[in-house]
């Protein structure tokens, strides 16, 4: 049922890992599909309001997994405007997810806009 | 899912109970103590508008269930209603007796998953309730990374697999007795949007907790299989 891309992503997953937290550059989205059970962690390294860097841990499905490694690959480079922009359907259009896995692409598309609210007011308290 | 139209009724038509006991047999008029089989005269019963996964059983809708009667029910009702037995039945009969049966194991793995009863019992109840389960807090699901982390680190050697199953157990057993204090509450009286607002969130974490007690069960099993 997969499609090859999540295949791909799923046995080589881009940007594992994570950031230290409390780095008023890195911005966190931790969220949870309760469709699922699933929990993905979204973290964005920011210089002069671009994304330089990101990283993800998830804990769920092959489509998860998948939707949060390819919204990491999408958001390097892009502005946070940008990276807010990118949406569940982009990712699940990707992916060739089906039906009954796109609440992982939204859980993806939910974890950047987290972590750019994380990082927002980050910036605002410092 | 099917749909219950009694349940979802108005409650100003109900008279405090909505039991299956008032169904009767399609066939011989006996009151139905199953509503999709007459155990008096054996009639396999149409499918009618207050059938729902708790009376076909012979129990009162409710969080609370008792696994043996349901089981006890299920086990009767599975013999008497196998395709085997209707194979000298009417075309109609025939055709029951495969859906009832397939009916039957979609009610008793509904039943039988405090997620999945809780939140067929809210479709049951809540005029409009699609199904869609809310977001839990935000705290909850920092709470079930963390706890998913703890088991990397189980996995890895470290850390406790027996501290963590019993982190998640007590999470368990504070969920369940919320869900049955808050359905207890919200049963008789409908008009509670904060108890069905309570509900809801509780039932929005059991996935999280189900995951990571399969997670523990996966773990554990390739404990023992290392040291065999």
């Amino acid at each position: 049922m997969y499609s090859d891309k999540v295949i791909d992503h799923y046995t080589a997953p881009r940007n594992v890992g994570s950031f230290e937290k409390e780095d008023k550059d890195v911005g966190t989205g931790v969220v949870g599909a309760p469709e699922c059970g699933d929990v993905m962690k979204l973290q964005l390294k920011v210089e002069n309001d671009r994304i330089i860097d990101a990283k993800f841990k998830t804990f769920g499905c092959g489509s998860a997994i998948a939707s949060s490694s390819l919204a990491t690959e999408w958001v390097k480079g892009k502005t946070i405007e940008e990276a807010a922009e990118i949406t569940n359907s982009e990712i699940a259009e990707e992916l060739n997810l089906p039906p009954v896995k796109i609440h992982c692409s939204v859980l993806a598309e939910d974890a950047i806009k987290a972590a750019i609210k994380d990082y927002k007011q980050r910036k605002q308290n410092t | 899912m099917i749909p219950s139209e009694e349940l979802k009724e108005d409650k100003s038509d109900h008279h405090g109970h909505h039991h299956c006991a008032s169904e009767r047999c399609d066939k011989c008029d006996s009151e139905l103590k199953h509503t999709i089989y007459c155990t008096a005269c054996e009639k396999i019963q149409q499918y009618n508008k207050t059938m729902n996964y708790f009376s076909i059983f012979g129990v009162s809708p409710g969080y609370d269930i008792d696994k043996k009667e349901v089981t006890a029910a299920f086990e009767r009702l599975i013999f008497a209603l196998h395709p085997d037995m209707y194979v000298n039945g009417s075309k109609e009969d025939q055709a029951l007796s495969l859906s009832h049966t397939a009916l039957l194991y979609e009610a008793k793995e509904t039943l039988f998953y405090p997620f999945k009863r809780g939140r067929y019992l809210l479709s049951l109840l809540m005029p409009g309730f699609d199904g869609m389960i809310p977001q839990p807090p935000q705290a909850f699901v920092l709470e079930m990374f963390e706890i998913q982390e703890e088991l990397d680190l189980v996995q890895e050697g470290s850390g406790s697999l027996k501290q963590t199953e019993a982190r998640i157990n007590l999470l368990l057993q504070e969920i369940d007795e919320a869900l049955s204090a808050d359905f207890k509450a919200y049963i008789p009286n409908r008009e509670d949007k904060m108890t069905a607002g309570k509900i809801l969130s509780n039932l929005a974490k059991l996935k999280f907790l189900d995951n990571l007690g399969e997670r523990i069960r996966m773990i554990g099993k390739n404990l023992r299989d290392n040291l065999n």
